[in-house]
């Protein structure tokens, strides 16, 4: 009976340890590599799931409204519909095995200064920039732009244009707004071999 | 009798199998002489191809001071030659009336394609010899076959109502592309004919257009083509005479090598994104290929030049251990690491700047070919961005990437800017290029065509050196390929230099000097007095190559004029430069 009773007890072991491995090896079987996206409203974007079974994957979104997803050649695309946040749950085998969050944000404007600055290396050189506007409905906005600190660099501008040309050393932020978007960039005027103080 | 009757049916055979014999080993005529381009003597850098759709021998006869270059030709399907009422025989038309005089374009459809290839390969073959059909299907046959693959084409759009979106054109650059044409005509009087020949030859294709009438043909060249095509060899002559100023008729393209790199790290996206700025039309950028499958951009195959980490092989490193990498052959100050592929596209798409991206990949080697499939990557990321065809086209020195881009891109036009020889051929102790009979030099026309035609590639190179006549090379050579749809692009430029120099897409480490140069005159229409018209100026818009507006002094070229209006073209002249730019057709009203 006392044998019984162990060969019970380690059959129900082992069977629970399968079960919890299995469970684990579930939960092996994607994976998406960001726990969060920002993404900008209007756009489309690929999110990399890591695995080899796609097809037998599943998604849903806490959220419809904000985003929307399909699976096109094995990609997950996902589309960013309105500003706000949902979550998207990775399911495999009515199981969340991931999940990643999403933030849809503005489409945003993009100044052509990724890095946020020019540096001229001394002074009468010359620079131009050109912001990028990626939103309907902007171009009839006025373009502002402005110096934090004069003498640094002369400047004309021109609706979407700036052009900058350099005075004596130092650093000036310049700063652009178009309707309600702001963005600012720092143009440097170094010495010759371009440090920067 | 049993013999003399066997006897007779043995010479007939006989007879009968000598005739097939001869008719078998009957070889087809061949004429392999290639015409240069006329010249026009206009002021126009980039002088354009004169093309007469005959309709009328009289028109040839008009021809007597030379501006044709090419002649399309009408064909029933029996491929006689039709001229109103009349037809003529294919080969002797062109023996009597083309022959070392004019390049034959000669019109395909369905019905005469599969007679025209079996006439070609065993009647009459000429290599100078051009197609046009309203049908790429039926381009796509004659490039597919053996013997006529080397024949340059013409797609005609005429009936086509061309788009007013710029990018919307990609359709018709990449269809055209995937067959192997690369000329494209469209209709004169089409509104948004300027759209699409800037578009279009912004991707190295050429643009065409067709119209009967005086205005027609001067609109042809005003917009921008590299052709005119038209049915009055008077009318064409006349057109042309309006541009004897010198300049461009179009902007000249400016490719900014490798970015802005006067205040930029090159083949940064800091520098590609100065480009759009400082208003170049094109970027040009190298790839390599990592040890991940990721590309990224850079000229060289190893970190060494432009980085602070030393001796490391890009097709070794994986991103996340390159992003370690600061550049700083500029300035390391900007703190930006290599860029890749796709956030250089993601960028770069929302401008109308063209991408030309070189396809450097550890100089062709066979583990950037072959074990890390670059050209298969380059297509996964590319397929991923929505909307990223149509703003790039490919150049390349190195013939497996062309074969490779051939295969899996046809529809992406690909330029050949040298014969250098691939990692992957050296490995194999193979010549460069091999398989296509080699590098051709650009006087070697004949085999440099066929050579071009092989590999589904446009001409992207030129030359900047002079003869003994103090004439530069490239402007010699320039007007034989385009005749036939090839445009010189590439030479890096370290000045303006190339504003004199015929090249379409100009490659420049100095783009940022063009910033402020006109790059094209307002064309609304405008009132004028009188007397202002007479005067032969005016003051108009003009628009710089950044987008700077401005108002410069123009001259006036008068093309008619009545009691109450005038059509007029306008011309602007920059003496510092030598630059000059002439404007599309401008109504004017006359108070």
């Amino acid at each position: 009976m006392k044998r019984r009773f162990i060969l019970i007890l380690i059959l129900l072991l082992v069977s629970v340890f399968s079960f919890s491995c299995k469970g684990k090896e579930d939960l092996n079987v994607a994976s998406i590599e960001e726990a969060s996206l920002e993404l900008e409203l209007g756009r489309t974007y690929t999110v990399s799931v890591n695995t080899e079974m796609m097809e037998s994957l599943s998604f849903v979104l806490s959220d419809e409204d904000i985003a929307s997803y399909e699976i096109e050649n094995n990609n997950l695309l996902v589309k960013a519909n309105k500003i706000g946040s949902a979550k998207l749950d990775v399911i495999y085998k009515e199981q969340v095995i991931d999940s990643v969050d999403l933030e849809v944000i503005e489409e945003v404007i993009y100044l052509p200064i990724p890095t946020g600055m020019i540096l001229l290396k001394g002074v009468d050189k010359e620079a131009s920039v050109k912001i990028i506007l990626t939103k309907e409905g902007l171009d009839n906005e006025e373009v502002k732009w402005s110096l934090d600190t004069e003498g640094i660099v002369e400047v004309q501008t021109q609706g979407k244009i700036a052009h900058f040309h350099s005075l004596s050393r130092g650093k000036v932020e310049v700063t652009v707004s178009v309707g309600n978007y702001t963005n600012s960039f720092i143009v440097y005027v170094t010495n010759i071999r371009g440090d920067i103080d | 009798m049993k013999k003399i009757r066997l006897a007779s049916l043995l010479l007939v055979f006989g007879v009968l199998v000598l005739c097939l014999l001869s008719i078998k080993t009957k070889a087809a005529s061949v004429y392999s002489n290639y015409l240069n381009a006329k010249k026009l003597n206009s002021g126009l850098v980039y002088e354009p191809t004169l093309i007469l759709e005959l309709n009328d021998l009289d028109e040839l006869n008009d021809d007597a001071n030379k501006c044709i270059t090419s002649v399309i030709l009408n064909l029933d399907n029996n491929l006689n030659v039709i001229l109103g009422s009349e037809t003529y025989q294919f080969n002797t038309f062109f023996d009597d009336y083309l022959k070392g005089k004019y390049i034959p374009i000669v019109r395909l459809n369905n019905k005469n394609v599969d007679g025209f290839i079996n006439y070609y390969k065993n009647v009459y073959t000429i290599y100078d010899l051009m197609i046009i059909s309203d049908d790429l299907d039926v381009i796509g046959k004659v490039y597919n076959d053996d013997a006529t693959y080397i024949l340059n084409s013409v797609y005609d759009m005429t009936s086509i109502d061309l788009p007013a979106s710029r990018f919307a054109n990609w359709e018709y650059v990449s269809g055209c592309n995937r067959v192997g044409c690369n000329i494209l005509m469209a209709n004169a009087t089409d509104s948004n004919l300027e759209v699409f020949t800037e578009y279009v030859q912004a991707m190295s294709k050429v643009c065409w257009a067709k119209g009967d009438s005086l205005l027609d043909n001067v609109n042809t060249l005003a917009s921008g083509c590299y052709g005119a095509v038209g049915s009055s060899t008077a009318n064409l002559k006349e057109a042309i005479s309006y541009f004897e100023r010198s300049g461009w008729n179009h902007a000249q393209y400016v490719a900014a090598h490798r970015g802005i790199t006067k205040y930029c790290n090159e083949n940064s996206l800091t520098g590609c994104l100065a480009a759009y700025s400082e208003g170049a039309t094109h970027i040009e950028v190298d790839l390599q290929v990592l040890a991940d499958n990721n590309i990224v951009l850079c000229h060289n195959s190893q970190t060494n030049f432009n980085s602070d980490k030393n001796g490391w092989y890009f097709v070794n490193v994986t991103l996340d251990n390159l992003r370690k990498a600061k550049l700083n052959d500029y300035n390391i100050n900007y703190s930006e690491t290599y860029t890749t592929l796709e956030e250089l596209v993601n960028n770069m798409i929302k401008t109308d700047v063209i991408m030309i991206i070189e396809l450097k990949f550890d100089n062709g080697s066979i583990e950037a070919v072959d074990n890390l499939a670059c050209i298969e990557n380059f297509k996964r990321i590319m397929d991923s961005i929505p909307g990223a065809y149509g703003h790039f086209y490919a150049i390349t020195f190195f013939a497996p990437l062309a074969e490779k881009m051939k295969q899996l891109m046809p529809e992406v036009p690909l330029g050949y800017i040298g014969g250098a020889r691939s990692g992957k051929e050296t490995t194999l102790n193979q010549t460069a290029w091999g398989a296509g009979g080699g590098h051709k030099e650009m006087y070697d026309y004949a085999n440099k065509i066929k050579f071009l035609r092989h590999y589904n590639i446009g001409l992207d190179e030129s030359y900047t050196y002079t003869n003994t006549s103090g004439e530069y090379y490239s402007n010699l050579t320039a007007g034989f390929y385009l005749a036939r749809g090839y445009v010189q692009n590439t030479w890096t430029y370290e000045d303006t230099l190339h504003f004199r120099m015929q090249s379409s897409i100009a490659t420049s480490n100095a783009a940022e000097e063009c910033a402020y140069l006109i790059k094209k005159i307002d064309n609304a229409k405008m009132e004028l007095t009188k007397a202002e018209l007479a005067s032969g100026k005016v003051n108009v818009k003009t628009y710089s190559y950044n987008g700077w507006e401005s108002v410069k002094e123009c001259d006036i070229i008068i093309l008619e004029q009545d009691e109450k209006c005038a059509k007029v073209l306008l011309y602007y002249y920059e003496e510092e430069g030598q630059y000059g730019l002439y404007s599309n057709i401008v109504n004017v009203d006359i108070k």
